[in-house]
């Protein structure tokens, strides 16, 4: 059987071909489906390092197709691309499983980006659970998440404060996903941020950037000068010092529904 | 017949049925005692008569002078109410008449006159006062007559007497009969029943009128405003207000209606809104899925080719304009999705000049046509403030297009005016967050005061719970109770969610000196307040703290064919439009949802023919209060 490193499902033939294209300028191994169904079976009998997935195809949507697969054990992450890229959809595909949210359309650095992304997300779970399995748990292959914290997808952390305010950051899962941080965009204090929606990007080399999305919405109170001045502290203490934001949370409440505790799941 | 059918006439009808029936029962009484009281005195006066002439015959008797008592019967007799005089014998002869031709004929027992005492077999020794008198007609027709018998006893000097001794061993010797007309008391007594037929008929007229003239005033007209007003909100016009400021169960109804139908109206906006909303995001989503496909494959195509263009600059700056131009679109349809999905605005630091200065040289071509007088009064070194300045583009040029649209052919001119104004936090800034004691959100969306979503309390009064929804408006009174009234002063006040009691033993209302509700506001303080008087008094010190705040001030004018007064109010409602089919109606519900993703205000001053003015307020710092 043939190892591909990623299966896009799309039923547009033109994204079908773009991404074969992609495939052959930077030698990815890539395997297409045009409808849900073929995506799924491929997806269970074959071997992949990443899934691409559209959101809406002609027989289900891509939540189906994300908890089908989970449904039958596949652990192959999985990124949600779509045209229909609304916050709602951004924060239940991060809410479902996906690891990654990617509005269409996009351009070649982009999803050149993100497959790089997700691939490396793909060989650290790999080694995460090869190491869980041979029960060397002094060789993880990231940091995970402090118990008390909360996360947004895989790539942001929520803590929050005994006053109300909340502080994120990003995850060290996230971190080791993308080569090395160059530099952090970060918004100004005063501005209003929402849950789901873009709130920094990081700089990294051959001039890609990620951007992440909001775990929250509110108000941001403070921005941690240091992390600008010293990008590589993000990476050395994501979880401390490298705190990106302070957010006056505007709907906790209700959006902590979409936030997965770090004490049930140690991802 | 229609007439009858009103409630004015047939409440007239029952009360003049009533004060019939009251006058009549009144006259009835009066006439008969008046009648007896009458009677009573004719009958003492004509007693007294008869004693009179008993007394004054009886001389003449004795001595048997028949002449001088006729004469004296016949003067007497002379009185025209006195219609007879007679003296009869014991057997029934008359012996005395003032009328001759009867004298010497003889009644039978069984007359009239004598049947008081014959009536038995043994006839009686004594008569009765008041078996003396009967009341009698001689003919049907004619008036009535009083009778009075006096019987004449037997004494000793009767029996002694020189000419004609009566036998001692009788009792009685004759009777005594005068009968007095009744005519003139018959005539007062039918004065009186005229007197009182006609005080009733004219206390009727005023009685009715008076009531009619106090139903109309209480009852008709009011209940003519709610006929009218049922009939204009059940044909569609949800704006009708009765405004009574009658505080009766009229007013009451009234006002119950008018707070009906403002629900109704508010509740008829926001399904509007809603569908408005559904329909335009299904569209938009739709159109985005569409079009962001092929889009896919322009951008994803021509961004590859730019990375393999890297040594053929000329290429690279053509395909640059592809990909730019292809990202831009993508923005579009995103601000499409976004706008549909009514999210939030995209802030960045923003001169507002710039932006008039844009919206006007894409209009600029219009004016020109027009011709268009253009002013400008725009406040020099004007402080950025932090808005999304596609939106805030969006409300200008939607404001500008309306201004152009409502120019008239003569001297038409528009104005901008922007400026800097500064207001206190009362009655301007918003509560955007508010929780009970125990960290519960109180904030809900399903009920909008002051167009905003409002503050739920849940209401408790006894058995009786309902909700309360404070507006999020600092210091605003407009709060609104859901279903129920209840008493404000025994009301309690607790979260939906956890029942907690939302007042603060320890914060007293200045006015009324009771416990004043607390919203816990995060990062804010607290906000205190009194809904148990008219004053609504509320209290946030924080943002009083934090004093006065500045805000940007944006004016379009027009002196164009200006807003008729009646429609002023729905100008901001989805789908309203003066435009007839040139008109979506949508604009100026973008232009308010915009300023409110802004927390500003847009207030609108327009007179027919002479114009309409715009205001729109921004706040300054963001932190803004």
């Amino acid at each position: 059987m043939e190892s591909y490193d990623v299966l896009v499902i799309d039923d547009e033939e033109v994204i079908i071909d773009f991404m074969l294209k992609i495939g052959d300028a930077e030698k990815y191994f890539i395997d297409t489906a045009l409808t849900g169904q073929e995506g799924l079976d491929k997806l269970i009998n074959g071997k992949y390092k990443l899934v691409i997935c559209d959101l809406i195809l002609p027989d289900m949507d891509g939540f189906d197709i994300i908890s089908k697969s989970v449904k039958e054990n596949v652990t192959t992450p999985i990124i949600v691309s779509t045209g229909y890229s609304t916050i709602e959809n951004a924060i239940k595909a991060m809410n479902s499983g996906a690891i990654d949210f990617l509005p269409k359309p996009f351009t070649y650095d982009e999803i050149v980006c993100c497959i790089r992304k997700g691939l490396r997300y793909s060989s650290i779970l790999y080694h995460h659970h090869a190491n869980h399995e041979k029960n060397r748990k002094d060789e993880m292959s990231f940091i995970p998440c402090p118990p008390s914290y909360y996360r947004f997808g895989l790539s942001s952390w929520v803590k929050i404060e005994s006053d109300g305010i909340v502080i994120t950051g990003l995850t060290d899962l996230m971190l080791r996903t993308i080569e090395s941080v160059d530099a952090v965009n970060t918004l100004d204090i005063e501005q209003e941020v929402f849950q789901g929606k873009e709130y920094m990007s990081i700089d990294c080399p051959l001039g890609l950037d990620h951007k992440v999305l909001s775990p929250v919405s509110g108000k941001i109170l403070e921005v941690n000068r240091n992390i600008i001045e010293d990008s590589k502290l993000v990476e050395k203490d994501p979880f401390f010092d490298g705190w990106v934001y302070k957010i006056l949370p505007g709907n906790l409440t209700n959006e902590i529904q979409n936030l997965m505790s770090c004490s049930t799941d140690r991802v | 017949m229609k007439v009858f059918k009103s409630l004015g006439i047939k409440l007239i009808i029952a009360i003049s049925v009533t004060v019939v029936v009251i006058m009549g029962v009144y006259a009835v009484f009066n006439v008969t005692s008046q009648n007896d009281v009458l009677i009573e005195e004719v009958k003492r006066h004509a007693n007294q008569l008869s004693e009179t002439i008993k007394n004054s015959t009886k001389d003449d008797m004795l001595v048997n002078r028949r002449d001088r008592i006729l004469k004296m019967i016949n003067q007497i007799a002379e009185e025209p109410s006195i219609k007879r005089i007679r003296i009869l014998n014991k057997l029934g002869d008359i012996v005395y008449s003032n009328d001759y031709s009867e004298i010497g004929t003889k009644f039978q027992e069984s007359a009239e006159i004598c049947i008081v005492c014959h009536a038995q077999e043994e006839p009686l020794k004594e008569i009765e006062y008041s078996d003396r008198f009967r009341i009698y007609q001689e003919t049907p027709d004619s008036s009535r007559i009083l009778g009075i018998i006096n019987p004449i006893f037997n004494e000793k000097s009767c029996s002694v007497s020189d000419c004609h001794a009566h036998n001692p061993d009788k009792i009685f010797l004759g009777v005594l009969d005068i009968s007095v007309g009744l005519d003139k008391i018959d005539q007062q007594l039918s004065y009186t029943e005229f007197q009182i037929i006609f005080l009733t008929i004219i206390s009727i007229v005023i009685f009715g009128l008076i009531i009619y003239i106090f139903l109309k005033r209480w009852v008709f007209n009011p209940i003519k405003d709610l006929i009218v007003a049922t009939n204009n909100v059940a044909s569609g016009n949800l704006n009708y207000k009765i405004n009574s400021s009658s505080i009766d169960e009229l007013g009451q109804l009234s006002t119950s209606f008018d707070s009906m139908t403002q629900k109704l109206s508010e509740m008829k906006l926001q399904i509007f809104q809603s569908e408005k909303m559904a329909s335009l995001g299904q569209l938009a989503a739709g159109v985005a899925h569409e079009i962001n496909n092929p889009l896919t494959g322009v951008l994803t195509y021509s961004s590859y080719l730019l990375k393999r263009a890297k040594d053929n600059p000329e290429l690279q700056n053509d395909l640059n304009v592809i990909v730019r131009e292809t990202k831009r679109s993508r923005d579009i349809v995103k601000q499409l999705l976004d706008f549909s999905r009514q999210s939030l605005p995209k802030k960045i630091k923003t001169n507002i000049n710039q932006i008039i200065e844009r919206v006007i040289s894409m209009v600029n071509n219009q004016l020109k046509v027009k011709k268009i007088n253009l002013k400008m009064q725009l406040k020099e070194d004007l402080p950025e403030i932090t808005v999304d300045p596609n939106q805030i583009q969006q409300v200008i040029l939607n404001l500008t297009v309306n201004a152009i649209d409502a120019s008239k052919n003569e001297n038409p001119e528009i104005k901008f005016i922007t400026d800097i104004s500064t207001l206190p936090a009362f009655g301007n800034v918003q509560i955007e967050n508010a929780q009970c004691p125990n960290g519960h959100n109180l904030i809900d969306d399903s009920y909008k005061v002051d167009g905003l979503p409002g503050i739920k309390l849940l209401c408790r009064d006894g058995e009786r719970t309902g909700y309360l929804f404070l507006s999020t408006i600092y210091g605003s009174k407009n709060h609104r109770f859901e279903l129920n009234k209840f008493d404000l002063s025994t009301v309690e006040l607790l979260c939906p969610v956890c029942n907690v009691s939302m007042y603060n033993e320890s914060e007293k209302c200045p006015q009324c000196g009771s416990s004043c509700y607390e919203l816990k506001v995060p990062g804010k303080g607290t906000v205190v307040g009194c809904i148990k008087n008219e004053t609504n008094f509320q209290k946030w010190k924080y943002m009083d703290e934090k004093g006065e705040s500045d805000y940007i001030v944006i004016k379009i004018q027009d002196n164009g064919s200006g807003i008729p007064t009646e429609v002023l109010h729905k100008i901001f409602d989805p789908f309203f439009s003066t435009k007839g089919q040139k008109g979506t109606g949508l604009g100026l519900s973008v232009v308010w949802g915009i300023i409110q993703n802004h927390k500003g205000r847009v207030e609108v001053q327009s007179r027919l023919n002479e114009g309409t003015t715009f205001t729109i307020r921004l706040p300054i710092n963001n932190n803004g209060w």
